[in-house]
């Protein structure tokens, strides 16, 4: 072999190996090495040199990165301190660094603080599962009906919490583990830590994740549980089949029929075809950036082919009210559509004119006729 | 469903401009400010000096984080805002960017014995190899191994051709395959 064709050999392999060989230069190394198998291991080795970076030593960047701090601190910027961000339970108020849909921060939490001894009091959740401790889950966020939030856990992921939901998380959450139990809806944005996988516990499905946007819904007495993807990957293990893994892409949403839930027992028909674990797609309405499944994230509240039934259970989180249906045949009406700012009684009005019915909202009860 | 290092850097960028995320500004400091130091100090001889251009840098991300969003890469962005920098302060002193004098330290250079999957004899022969290199060569090597930069990122960065890089990065590997055949040569 003479010395130009080794040259092409190594000016192909660094190009393989800084990412910026063509496919035709990929075949065209291959095909030399195959010529040339004596080269085989030599490059193998020179590849592997290539690939071995050591990280830099983790106390230095800790003390680089205090200094750093310092130096900010100096110009203004002056960042929360390590031991203000331990979360606790005493101190509920300090973890909700951002309230968005209340009138003010401070009457928000208020409601906030309100609303869980509501919810401690009188909607008590059903037991969790073996694997979990209620004792492990100490600190606790929840949302009444009408309202919803957002929060900050320690570790930077965000939750939105819909109305009528409750996160818990352990005070030691950051730290050691990532872990959090959802009642009801989130919307997830977990920062990244290949370390720590973010793990969510509901009553039907676990899921577990690194880094990435999902929406999760398992709210109790609903027919289904749904977790859908925005961004990244996430693995979820249905409770009732704990030995398949589902893993989920963007677009996709896992569907998870609900055991004994009180929708089956009333509408035996609705459920009756289908499948116990079902993967969907997302649903967008026309000329929408943002899925049907997260829109409340963005004060919307959205319904894509939905019966009556359905959207009611949404409008009754979401407007603080309770149906009551007088004529059978309205519950299964099919509804598409979505609210931003309506009313309670403008939504109804709209409704109004794709189906024939009649409403009366009185004493904070819908009745549907 | 590890995600790699430039995946992380986007990741981290977005939460700081939507969330003014403060722990994603922490992991980019953690990934970046080393990287951002050895090449000031390819150009700035007090160890001070270069960290203290990167730490504006960063600085300079946390400030403008509502348009972070704005910029493509980066990455890219800061090593062009640490070579600017760098630019400006040997300027004060009557000096500028020589990419011939750089003296560019390899990472793996002190790499630990449990980190090096390829022995010591052939580190330290490999090692002989690079030391050889121009000065020019070797922060094009350090940047395209250790940073994993595009050969066009590092061509905008020191203001040298694509074509270059190219034969610089292929000599350089060259030279580190014959130092490999050798120990080969030698042990069998």
């Amino acid at each position: 072999m003479d010395a130009s064709n080794t040259d092409r050999i190594w000016t192909l392999a660094t190009r393989k190996m800084s990412g910026e060989a063509t496919l035709p230069e990929l075949d065209e190394l291959e095909s030399y090495l195959k010529l040339h198998p004596e080269l085989q291991s030599t490059v193998q080795a020179v590849e592997e040199f290539w690939r071995t970076n050591p990280e830099p030593d983790r106390e230095y960047m800790e003390a680089t990165y205090l200094l750093h701090l310092q130096r900010m601190k100096n110009r203004g910027f002056d960042f929360n301190s390590p031991e203000a961000q331990q979360p606790s339970a005493t101190s509920l108020g300090s973890r909700i660094r951002e309230i968005l849909f209340g009138p003010t921060s401070i009457v928000a939490a208020l409601i906030l603080v309100f609303a869980i001894s509501i919810l401690t009091n009188q909607r008590p959740v059903k037991p969790v599962s073996a694997n979990l401790q209620e004792a492990a889950f100490k600190s606790e966020v929840s949302t009444k009906y009408g309202s919803r939030t957002r929060i900050v856990l320690p570790d930077g992921s965000i939750v939105f919490l819909n109305a009528g939901s409750k996160l818990n998380y352990d005070k030691n959450f950051g730290n050691t583990i990532r872990e959090v139990k959802l009642t009801g809806e989130g919307f997830f944005d977990v920062a990244p830590n290949p370390d720590k996988p973010f793990k969510i516990y509901t009553d039907a499905v676990e899921i577990k994740v690194i880094g990435t946007q999902f929406n999760v819904k398992s709210y109790p007495g609903e027919k289904t549980t749904e977790t859908s993807i925005i961004r990244g990957t996430v693995q979820v293990t249905v409770k009732e089949r704990p030995n398949e893994k589902y893993v989920l892409k963007p677009n996709e949403k896992l569907v998870v029929m609900n055991n004994g839930s009180s929708a089956d027992s009333t509408h035996p028909t609705l459920t009756h075809h289908e499948p116990m674990v079902s993967i969907r797609k997302l649903s967008y309405m026309q000329g929408e950036q943002t899925a049907v499944e997260t829109s409340w994230t963005q004060n919307k509240l959205s319904f894509q082919d939905e019966t009556f039934v359905e959207i009611s259970s949404k409008m009754q989180r979401w407007y603080d009210v309770t149906f009551e249906f007088r004529n059978p045949r309205q519950e299964t009406a099919r509804f598409t559509g979505s609210f931003k700012d309506e009313s309670l009684q403008q939504a109804l009005e709209a409704m109004k004119y794709t189906s024939a019915f009649h409403f009366e909202i009185r004493n904070k009860v819908v009745t549907i006729y | 469903m590890l995600m790699a290092s430039n995946d992380m850097i986007a990741e981290y960028q977005r939460r700081i401009a939507v969330y003014e995320d403060e722990e994603a500004y922490k992991q980019l400091f953690f990934l970046l400010f080393e990287p951002l130091r050895q090449f000031a100090h390819s150009f700035i001889k007090s160890k001070e000096s270069a960290e203290d251009i990167v730490s504006d840098v960063f600085i300079e991300i946390w400030s403008k984080r509502s348009e972070l969003n704005q910029i493509d890469d980066l990455k890219a962005y800061m090593f062009v805002c640490v070579r600017n920098r760098c630019i400006k302060k040997l300027k004060y002193q009557k000096q500028t960017l020589s990419l011939d004098e750089a003296p560019v330290e390899l990472s793996s250079q002190y790499a630990t014995p449990d980190e090096l999957t390829i022995g010591h004899d052939l580190n330290s022969r490999i090692h002989e190899a690079i030391e050889q290199l121009s000065p020019r060569s070797k922060l094009i090597f350090k940047l395209a191994k250790e940073e994993k930069m595009k050969y066009k990122d590092i061509a905008s960065l020191l203001s040298i051709s694509v074509k270059t890089i190219d034969a610089q990065l292929s000599t350089a590997v060259k030279r580190i395959a014959s130092a490999i055949r050798f120990v080969s040569r030698s042990k069998s």
